[in-house]
């Protein structure tokens, strides 16, 4: 059991290739962990470096044992023990630091790789992006090569690169049968909790805070409809509703009552898939009216979608909507709410309200509407990014004076111009529109896709959805916002408008690269117990049982080995010459240039034969005959020569006269 | 060992030729092999632990990995060619070098390790259409011949997860000539005829020169005088002509067979090296006078063997 290399020296190349590619596998936990263990990790790194020529630098057996239990001290007091997975990636990064002084020989590389392999899986835990487990991969590549190099007597990482690639891919077709099959626990979709600061929608409008939403071109969430898409104009993701306002902010306030009525559900609602990013909120978007709430979550008496727990991560969810659900209740106290107005409005807004009350028929609302649209689009209001200072009563000097605004402006303020004109309204915050991913299945929205509109109560129609914004510029229903070009702009600029060869080629990468990121989440990350099911089911299995996996595994691993067997038990392929190939190469080019190259025939006559049909390549035609058999038969043939050969036949073009 | 008495064994053939068949390979995981299963399962726990699924994926990729290994180890013994070219002659107490000749049959097989059961390892890689020569050192063998212990034949190779070894039993005999003692002295000479003294120590009388011919020893050839560029000639004692030199048992010293042989193994030495022509009078045998390697051997043999029913 002798092992004649565990004892031999790590050669110092390697030792420098390991020590990089650990610390760059490393890197990613800076945004993680404490910066004292990173600290702790950095200098154990140092000190193997520094003792790179003088291995009588690294520290003794007593000191190690000393440092052990100062880096547990250190990991304890600086990450504490109340997080399990940061306490345990800390342990290891510094235990790993620690190995890297005790590396000497070989047989030491073993441990260290199998904590950088799991310092690769520590890092899933913060983040699961593709991009990251690409970079992983790449380490865990060069980390196999190292070993691989070290495996052998006369060691070469360089070449060990594509022997390690070859290892990982022949890995893959198993990994990913284990991947599908492999049962996933039902536990609830979200993990632990992680707290982190994230632009997306906050509960209650604000002045100004939906404009500044807009600036992000963050991704919110990613659509997949089942089978119908919706038109444009009904692409209205439903988030938070709000009822109260004190001229300023529009607050949820107090939640309506839940009306006992059960609601017609249309047959054939609109089915999706959102790919939500993390929120750090309750709520889920989803088209409006969501009728079908997805498992471990329900509709709320505002027909908004909220969840059970806060999104910390992101995740998928199925829902159904139908945009046509008529939301018919509103009872008495919540018609108060509905018509709650500010402690102070402007006698200009009130004068404004009544002259179009005094025009209208209180019985018909919708005239009251039209009015408000009608001075929305009329007067030259503006749809911008920069609204401007509005100063105390921003109502009044947002519809009087600046009429500059965003949509919260115009939701704001057309519903308090309803509720003054006696119609009960309130404000929907969500998003609206959405971008197909031309290379994928998918609409992408992003954060500045991000939209307050209102809905006011009509007595047939029950609550009614308007968007004041649509009356100012209808074309933001139709086309998302350009959030690079619209701040440098006055003017809003529509995604639509920015052209130029650069942006379309910039557009068109960033559409990939989101196709790609999504393919990721949707087939490794967001591959939970129901899409299991759902893809089993698609093969015909119903329901996986434990004991159903062990035998699919173990009769797969009997046939991986039957198949590796009889593999084994055929002739190992002779490599051998090459020429015969190349030979065979340059005949079957003949032959599918429709000439016949029987084997018998020698290469001058072929030659020959060939150089009369095609007579202009008769002099490279020549050439090939020449070098072949000066190659085959010659008594000096240069083996380089026979690279010479490879390019002259893979080069010719053969076209008849 | 009970357990090596059933083992599947290579036996090389008459020429000490020996391909490794595929089912002659054991394959187990090392130490490191288990550590790694170990990994996998923590890893695993962490997985299922987080629902994380691109942790699952890792360890997926990681166990295929290693699956893969021992399929990789396994191939890497598969199909290698040995020959067993045997070993020199030592004298008892020095190291036997024995040389084996490995050969990949078309495929590179780094980290090849061969040893002899429970001797030292000797580890090479080798590429992909050259043979290569391994010395296996043997020591501590007695006077004799002996036939060489089992050979081991194992691979770490890639990973040094899993270890696949196989035993080549190789009937390539090894000679060990008996230790060569000290100088002696015949004790019926007058001093001017010493068994083995030093090289040219001896004093016959250089009677002259005549040309060489072949089967000449080399040690008398006159190189001097060829290094002048005049032929090649052989040098000629008076004293050689007269008479042998016999090496006989009766004269040697020592209490017991054993340092009989050593003294006469150093009296054959010594007269080869002094170029004498010489012969060997044992209990059992007699050989004629001559001188070369090859009469040395014949003689060193018959005392490597004497006693031992064999030659």
């Amino acid at each position: 059991m002798i092992d004649a290399l565990a004892t031999m020296p790590i050669p110092r190349r390697l030792l420098i290739i390991l020590l990089a590619v650990l610390a760059l596998m490393m890197a990613p936990h800076l945004a993680n962990l404490h910066p004292a263990v990173m600290g702790l990790f950095a200098i154990t790194l140092l000190w193997r470096l520094l003792a790179l020529d003088q291995p009588n630098r690294l520290p003794g057996r007593s000191v190690l044992i000393l440092l052990t239990v100062g880096a547990v001290v250190l990991v304890i007091s600086s990450t504490g023990l109340h997080d399990g997975r940061l306490t345990g990636t800390a342990l290891l990064g510094s235990m790993l630091g620690l190995k890297l002084l005790e590396l000497r020989s070989r047989r030491d590389v073993h441990i260290t790789l199998f904590l950088g392999f799991f310092l690769a899986l520590t890092q899933f835990l913060y983040n699961q992006s593709l991009w990251l487990a690409g970079y992983l991969l790449i380490g865990i590549t060069i980390l196999i090569a190292l070993q691989l190099g070290l495996s052998r007597v006369k060691t070469d990482v360089k070449s060990q690169l594509g022997a390690a690639g070859i290892m990982l891919s022949a890995a893959l077709p198993l990994a990913l049968v284990i991947f599908l099959l492999f049962p996933r626990l039902h536990t609830p979709l979200w993990g632990i909790d992680t707290e982190r600061a994230i632009t997306g929608i906050s509960g209650e409008m604000n002045l100004g805070s939906i404009g500044e939403l807009s600036r992000s071109n963050a991704i919110a969430f990613r659509v997949s409809f089942t089978d119908q898409v919706p038109i444009p104009a009904q692409r209205y993701w439903r988030g938070p509703v709000l009822w109260h306002t004190d001229g300023q902010r529009w607050q949820p306030g107090q939640r309506p009552v839940r009306s006992s009525r059960t609601d017609e559900i249309s047959a054939a609602p609109i089915s999706y898939e959102i790919t939500l990013e993390p929120t750090g909120e309750y709520w889920l978007f989803g088209l409006d009216t969501v009728t079908q709430a997805p498992p471990s979550s329900h509709i709320n008496s505002n027909h908004a979608l909220v969840g059970a727990k806060r999104v910390h991560r992101r995740f998928s969810y199925i829902a159904g909507s139908d945009p046509d659900y008529l939301q018919l209740e509103l009872s008495t106290i919540d018609r108060q709410h509905a018509l709650q107005l500010p402690e102070q409005v402007s006698p200009r807004v009130r004068a404004l309200v009544n002259d179009w009350l005094a025009e209208t028929d209180a019985a018909e609302p919708m005239q009251l509407i039209q009015k408000a649209l009608d001075y929305f689009n009329r007067e030259p209001f503006v749809y911008t990014l920069s609204p401007g200072r509005l100063g105390g009563d921003p109502i009044d000097t947002f519809l009087f004076e600046t009429r500059r605004g965003f949509c919260e402006h115009y939701a704001g303020s057309f519903a308090l111009l309803m509720r003054l004109g006696g119609v009960p309204s309130r404000v929907v915050i969500g998003y609206q529109g959405g971008d197909k991913n031309p290379h994928a299945d998918h609409w992408v929205v992003r954060q500045s896709d991000a939209h307050a509109w209102t809905e006011v109560w009509l007595p047939e129609l029950g609550w009614w959805r308007v968007d004041p914004t649509a009356a100012v510029a209808p074309e933001r229903i139709e086309q998302p916002i350009d959030s690079a070009l619209s701040q440098d702009h006055d003017q809003i600029v529509f995604r639509a408008d920015a052209r130029g060869l650069f942006g379309s080629l910039w557009r068109e990468a960033v559409w990939l690269a989101d196709a790609v990121d999504f393919g990721w989440h949707r087939w490794v990350i967001g591959f939970d117990f129901h899409r299991q099911r759902h893809l089993l089911k698609d093969f015909g299995i119903g329901h996986l049982r434990g004991t159903d996996v062990a035998i699919a595994l173990l009769v797969g691993c009997t046939l991986a080995i039957a198949l590796v067997y009889l593999i084994s038990r055929l002739p190992a392929p002779k490599r051998g010459d090459p020429l015969p190939r190349l030979w065979h190469k340059f005949r079957h080019k003949l032959r599918r240039a429709g000439m016949e190259a029987p084997a018998w025939q020698g290469p001058y006559d072929l030659c020959q034969r060939a150089a009369d049909i095609f007579p202009e390549q008769a002099s490279e035609l020549t050439a090939i005959s020449r070098l072949y058999v000066q190659l085959r038969y010659g008594r000096h043939s240069d083996p380089r020569q026979i690279g010479a050969l490879r390019q002259r036949i893979a080069r010719l073009k053969l076209n008849a006269a | 060992m009970a357990f090596a008495d059933w083992v599947r064994i290579e036996r090389a053939d008459r020429q000490g030729r020996a391909a490794i068949g595929a089912r002659r390979i054991y394959i187990l995981p090392t130490r490191y092999g288990l550590v790694f299963a170990a990994l996998l399962f923590l890893m695993l726990l962490g997985a299922v632990n987080y629902g994380n699924n691109p942790a699952h994926l890792l360890t997926f990729l990681l166990a295929g990995l290693g699956g893969n290994t021992i399929y990789l180890t396994w191939r890497n013994l598969r199909g290698l060619t040995l020959r067993c070219e045997g070993a020199s002659p030592v004298f008892a107490g020095d190291t036997v070098k024995f040389i084996v000749r490995l050969n990949g049959e078309g495929r590179e097989r780094p980290a090849v390790q061969l040893m002899f059961d429970k001797g030292e390892p000797c580890i090479v890689d080798i590429p992909i259409d050259t043979a290569v020569d391994m010395q296996l050192p043997l020591a501590g063998l007695n006077r004799g011949q002996h036939q060489p212990p089992r050979l081991v034949l194992s691979t770490r190779y890639p990973l040094g997860l899993f270890r696949a070894w196989c035993y080549v039993i190789c009937e390539k005999p090894i000679l060990v000539y008996p230790r060569a003692g000290k100088t002696w002295t015949r004790p019926g000479d007058t001093g001017e005829h010493t068994v083995g003294g030093e090289r040219g120590t001896g004093n016959e009388d250089f009677a002259g020169l005549r040309a060489y011919q072949p089967g000449d020893q080399p040690a008398r050839i006159d190189w001097k005088s060829y290094a002048r560029e005049r032929d090649l000639n052989t040098r000629l004692f008076s004293g050689e002509a007269q008479a042998p030199l016999w090496i006989d048992w009766d004269h040697a010293p020592g209490e017991n067979t054993e340092t009989r042989l050593s003294a006469l193994t150093r009296a054959i030495v010594d007269a080869e090296n002094d170029g004498l022509i010489y012969g060997l009078r044992t209990p059992t045998m007699t050989i004629g006078p001559g001188s070369g390697p090859r009469q040395q051997h014949q003689c060193l043999r018959h005392l490597a063997l004497y006693g031992q029913g064999d030659d």
